[in-house]
């Protein structure tokens, strides 16, 4: 722009020594046109300017954003947020480069860029998300609720996607992914708008009658692991809320007494179980996921063999780049780089849960323990999945694994509690 | 109350949240980093096996197996390389049923094959590729088919197959649309000339190793080292993208350079073939060639044999050996025929013993030469038929006895008196020594495999001492006996007998060569001297004449020996040793027939006359020249030189000069035409046509059979027929009237050209045992 400016400050000044007067003439018409288009154009953006600026101070949606701008959210989770997506974008680009690579038609790359696309989008929906006042949620739970539900029969017709034999996409996004902000915003306003509820059997009967619509409907596309999730967010966030734990303990006998005869009466069950506890007896069949795992994770040793240097990635891993994008992050950079990374999602959960506990209100604090919890359950489930401690179930790791809607999703879950965190109390910031 | 109340929920919220971060924030985290430290840092080596096991792809490359030479380098044995055909049935009935036709509805949707459908199409594709297989491999249809329709993930189809035809199969399953088939690299060995050498060469199983003789004996040289490639590789087993591949050469087996001339060996299996069809020895016959200064074989055959192309097939021409089959059956059949097999492949001058003989009185008369119990002017044995030892009555051969002789004749005339005589002058415990000393106890350490040694008394008392004095009651190898009779004749040095000369690398570069070992020294050279001198008047004047060769000085052996067991009289075991030329003896050969059918089974008589025509033919080749004495005149050829056009005058001019008699037919001055024609050698005895002016008859003559014909009949009789003699056989100063043609060649009836020159071989009939 300024070397632009020059040349034309410069021109006209050669030409006067040159030419004669005439010429002259002409050109200070054109000077004095140009000069008026010049001051049109810096009229109408102002003109522009103030309309926005207008319609900002009119709207309310705008107005809150604006409020919320000026208070500070908290500086760490923000921090290690980045962080995270910054070293599970890095890890994707690594571990999605040989499917790419194989795949004739689309460059080595395509699944990077994808996902960083995503990304982008996903960190201005975060940033709007963390403007927004928590608060509104209240009024849009059970429209969410609806909305899920709707979309989870949705997926469960002709319109729903299915990829190996999973019932789960409708137009490239899972409902599952809605539903469980719809659990958690749900609870959360009831939770904390009657805070007794949790106490009576009555109403926690209504909880899980609200989670287990959602259980049935994820049971038939299956995904159960979605279904697994739901069930811990919903139960923390009334643990937290106050309910009482012995509530839980027939609940618990009854889960155990139903795994341990799904274990004797149903065949694939036991073979699951077995190529758990003995992957390399199964190795060729059903442990020949949980062993190209622990081959990938055991085989980097202590330092790793460098990014972008995993063996295992190559077509071995069954889903480098989604489910097993640890297993290669492992074998790249090794114990080391594995547990620093361990660090900095411990690090994140923390601090999801230390908002909760200085959050402005009950309400606050419960959506960011639900937030809180499915990233922690999602992640130790993952974690545990690839290093062989849970038996294999699709749990992608937040902010790692490829696919975009889920991590606008993540992004957005973020964003909410960063809100949260705008709004704990002054006294409570640190 | 109420604020109190709420604190203390407050208080609980906050404590349950606390809760929640100790179980996930970091109990759980914790979990996940010591199960990394257990799979990353304690056991991370047993996944670092696992990850290079299972992303790397080990091959093996088969080295090439080394060729084996003749020692002027012909090639014996080499391999080639072919391709091993395979296929994968499970993979074939995967692809198999997923090749039924879809079919879709009206809507567009397709409707799944039934089961009924998927099969047909799975035997559809079966037969398309047994097909192409039983095609191009001339293979049963059936039973391909029913290979590939087995419950297993790999079946061999064939091996050794050439790669143009493996290509070829690999093409058509390509252009149909078919797969399941796999080639992998594989060897094939030829023998260039298959039923030679067949015993030592040996051959090797279907997984390339040696199972017999040099095949045998050298298979780690020859067989090589495998090499290897490890290469990264994919899940889906192909390359990967970054480099990773490591590669371990194979190391092609070395070449054998054997010291068998491809010449001699087959001088000696032609003669050997013949004396096996003309005696029609039971249990075969067998010979060696042998080079006495360095031990080196040059050439070793057992009759009847194999082809090494074809192991575990009796060839055809061996009608009595397949005559053994008749009236079998079944598993009778099989064990018989496996037994006709092992016998063929059996190196009999090796692997075999025998009563030696004769031949044995070498070793008696040479031991007592060099022990000084007699002296080479040692004279007055007597012989009168028989001599008793102890209370037995040992017959000599001739039972009218061979009157007093010298210790020379005593070998001439092979008599068993003398010799028990000569032993009993020197005793058991002499004897036993130089049994030792000469190796017949020990193996004579060829590189052969399998190798037998001798069988002697443990305590040898007076009989045995008498018997064993002439070759009888105990047992050694042709070759521990042929070993014998070369030391005495090489200055008294046990020399050990090699086959291999070289070992070659694949280019040829000697890699190590096989030094000459002297085991000892038995006799001293002056023994040897006498010895050799004694072996000469054998020959010529002894049992061994039938082995004389004009030009040569031969020397040399007879044996026939008695068989066990005793009872039957009539098996007989006919040998000759000969050892040539005798002023500075170089080559020895045995031939041992076992169990001649003839009415003859001397040694003298049979055996004799196959050494004198192996070293006839093998001397020259070997570059011996020959020296023809005044007596041997007449057998040493003269070339006709070419007469025709030249004047009468000067063509009987360069005839006279020659020393051959003419004849002159027709009146011209100048020659027109000769008989034989220019070029051809003849012996002097025999008459030059030339023709002036007159018309040579051009027409083809029958050959007329000889045998059994004195010198001059044959003679008379061949030149009626318009053909020259070669005479051939004993000394001409042994021929009488009573000598006889043996062998002619060509063989009687066979239709040559007038002039032709037909060699026939003269025997004196020894009537003898000897």
């Amino acid at each position: 722009m300024s070397s632009a400016s020059r040349t034309g400050r410069n021109k006209p000044a050669r030409r006067r020594a040159v030419s004669g007067s005439p010429r002259r003439e002409k050109d200070a018409v054109r000077r004095q046109k140009k000069a008026g288009k010049r001051v049109e154009k810096a009229r109408r953006t102002q003109q522009r300017r103030s309309r926005i600026q207008q319609y900002q101070q009119n709207s309310p949606f705008f107005r809150g954003l604006m409020e919320e701008r000026q208070k500070k959210m908290d500086a760490p989770l923000l921090l290690i947020t980045f962080m995270l997506l910054g070293i599970g974008l890095i890890a994707l680009m690594s571990s999605s480069y040989p499917k790419a690579y194989y795949s004739s038609d689309i460059s080595p790359f395509y699944y990077f860029i994808r996902q960083l696309g995503m990304a982008a989008v996903g960190l201005v929906i975060m940033w709007i998300a963390s403007c927004y006042d928590y608060h509104k949620y209240r009024g849009w739970a059970k429209w969410l609720y609806l909305v899920s539900l709707i979309m989870l029969i949705l997926v469960l017709t002709p319109l729903g996607t299915s990829i190996n034999q999973a019932q789960r996409w409708l137009f490239g996004f899972q409902p599952s992914e809605i539903a469980k902000l719809a659990i958690i915003l749900l609870f959360a306003t009831v939770a904390s708008g009657r805070p007794k509820s949790v106490h009576s059997i009555k109403s926690l009967l209504m909880y899980a009658a609200l989670i287990g619509v959602f259980i049935l409907l994820l049971a038939m596309e299956p995904h159960m692991s979605a279904a697994m999730i739901l069930v811990v967010i919903g139960f923390m966030i009334l643990f937290v809320a106050g309910m009482r734990v012995w509530f839980l303990i027939p609940v618990g006998i009854a889960g155990v007494i139903i795994a341990i005869a799904a274990y004797f009466t149903m065949d694939h069950v036991q073979t699951r179980l077995n190529a758990f506890l003995d992957p390399f007896s199964y190795a060729s069949d059903k442990g020949w996921q949980a062993v190209q795992s622990l081959i990938a994770i055991g085989s980097g040793g202590a330092f790793g063999l460098g990014l972008g240097e995993s063996r295992q990635k190559f077509l071995y891993l069954p889903e480098p780049f989604n489910d097993f994008i640890f297993s290669v992050v492992c074998e790249e950079l090794g114990f080391i780089g594995a547990a620093l990374i361990l660090v900095l999602f411990a690090y994140f959960v923390f601090r999801g849960f230390y908002v909760a506990l200085r959050a402005k209100d009950r309400f606050g604090s419960l959506i960011a323990v639900g937030i809180t919890m499915q990233f922690a359950f999602q992640i130790l489930l993952n974690l545990a999945v690839v290093s062989g401690l849970f038996p294999v179930t699709g749990a992608s790791l937040p902010l790692f694994s490829y696919g975009g809607t889920a991590l606008v999703m993540q992004l957005l879950e973020i964003g909410i509690l960063l809100n949260i965190s705008r709004n704990i109390p002054p006294s409570r910031k640190d | 109350m109420a604020r109190k109340r709420s604190n203390k929920k407050k208080m609980t919220m906050r404590g349950r949240i606390v809760l929640l971060i100790l179980a996930f924030a970091v109990f759980g985290f914790v979990i996940v980093g010591i199960r990394l430290f257990y799979l990353q840092v304690v056991t991370t080596n047993f996944y670092q096996s696992k990850a290079a096991e299972n992303q790397t792809k080990d091959m093996i490359i088969t080295p090439t197996r080394g060729t084996i030479y003749d020692r002027n380098m012909t090639e014996l044995a080499v391999s080639a390389t072919t391709q091993e055909i395979s296929v994968d049935p499970s993979g074939i009935r995967d692809k198999g049923k997923a090749s039924v036709k879809q079919k879709t509805d009206e809507k567009g949707k397709q409707i799944p094959a039934t089961d009924e459908e998927k099969q047909a199409a799975l035997l559809a594709y079966q037969e398309k590729i047994a097909e192409i297989l039983a095609e191009n491999l001339e293979l049963d249809y059936t039973e391909v088919l029913e290979k590939i329709q087995r419950d297993v993930s790999y079946v061999r189809i064939a091996r050794r197959v050439d790669a143009d035809i493996a290509d070829t199969i690999m093409q058509q399953i390509d252009e149909t649309g078919l797969s399941g088939v796999y080639t992998t690299e594989d060897s094939k060995r030829y023998y260039k000339y298959g039923n030679f050498a067949s015993q030592i060469l040996g051959f090797t199983n279907d997984d390339g190793e040696g199972l017999y003789g040099v095949e045998l004996q050298y298979n780690d040289i020859l067989k090589g080292v495998a090499g290897r490639v490890v290469k990264a590789t994919n899940a889906l087993g192909s390359d990967m993208p970054y480099d990773y591949e490591k590669y371990v050469e194979a190391k092609n087996g070395n070449g054998i350079v054997l010291t068998i001339d491809e010449g001699v060996q087959h001088y000696l299996e032609k003669h050997l073939e013949q004396v096996l069809q003309s005696t029609d020895a039971k249990k075969g016959v067998c010979g060696i060639v042998m080079n006495i200064k360095t031990g080196e074989i040059l050439g070793i055959s057992t009759k009847p044999d194999f082809d090494l192309n074809d192991p575990r097939t009796i060839p055809e021409e061996y009608t009595s050996l397949l005559a053994e089959l008749d009236n079998l059956s079944g598993d009778e059949y099989k064990k018989k025929y496996s037994e006709i097999l092992l016998r063929l492949w059996r190196n009999k001058p090796i692997n075999d013993t025998y009563e030696p003989g004769s031949t044995f009185k070498v070793f008696t008369v040479s031991t007592a030469l060099e022990e000084g119990v007699v002296t080479p002017e040692s004279s007055g044995f007597s012989c009168g038929g028989f001599k008793v030892v102890k209370d037995r009555k040992i017959n000599c051969w001739k039972s009218g006895g061979h009157g007093s002789q010298t210790l020379k004749e005593t070998l001439a005339n092979s008599c068993n008196v003398a010799m028990m005589d000569i032993s009993a002058m020197m005793g058991a415990d002499m004897f036993r020594k130089y049994f030792n000393a000469y190796g017949m106890l020990e193996k004579t350490g060829i590189d052969l495999p399998g190798e037998a040694t001798g069988i002697f008394f443990d305590e040898m008392g007076e009989v045995d001492l008498a018997t064993a004095s002439f070759g009888q009651n105990f047992q050694v190898t042709p070759l521990q006996e042929l070993c014998m009779v070369a030391a005495v004749c090489n200055d008294g040095e046990l020399v050990v007998p090699h086959i291999v000369k070289e070992i070659v690398d694949t280019e040829g570069n000697v890699q190590q060569t096989m030094e000459t070992q002297v085991k000892r020294q038995v006799l001293s050279e002056e023994t040897s001297d006498v010895m050799c001198e004694f072996l000469e008047n054998v020959v010529a004047n002894g049992t061994g004449q039938n082995a004389y060769v004009a030009g040569y000085r031969i020397g040399g052996k007879t044996a026939t020996s008695q068989k066990q067991p005793k009872s039957d009289n009539s098996l007989r075991i006919a040998s000759f040793i000969g050892v040539a030329p005798m002023d500075d003896p170089e080559y020895a050969v045995i031939v041992m027939i076992d169990e001649p059918q003839t009415s003859e089974k001397g040694g003298g008589a049979i055996a004799a006359p196959v050494v004198g025509r192996i070293f006839e033919d093998i001397l020259p080749y070997l570059g011996v020249e020959a020296a023809f004495s005044e007596e041997e005149a007449d057998r040493q050829e003269i070339t006709v030189p070419s007469l025709t056009n030249k004047s009468l005058e000067d063509a009987k001019a360069a005839l006279d000069e020659l020393g051959l008699e003419y004849r002159v037919k027709g009146d011209d001055d100048t020659v027109t035409d000769q008989l034989p024609v220019g070029g051809i050698s003849i012996q002097p005895d025999n008459t030059v046509v030339l023709y002036c002016g007159e018309e040579k008859s051009t027409d083809k003559v029958t050959v007329p059979d000889v045998s059994g014909m004195s010198v001059e009949v044959a003679r008379a009789e061949l030149a009626n027929n318009g053909l020259y003699m070669k005479q051939n056989g004993i000394a001409s100063w042994r021929t009488s009237g009573a000598s006889a043609a043996v062998t002619q060649s060509p063989a009687a009836n066979s239709e040559v050209a007038r002039g032709s020159v037909v060699t026939v071989a003269f025997g004196n009939n020894m009537t003898s045992q000897e």
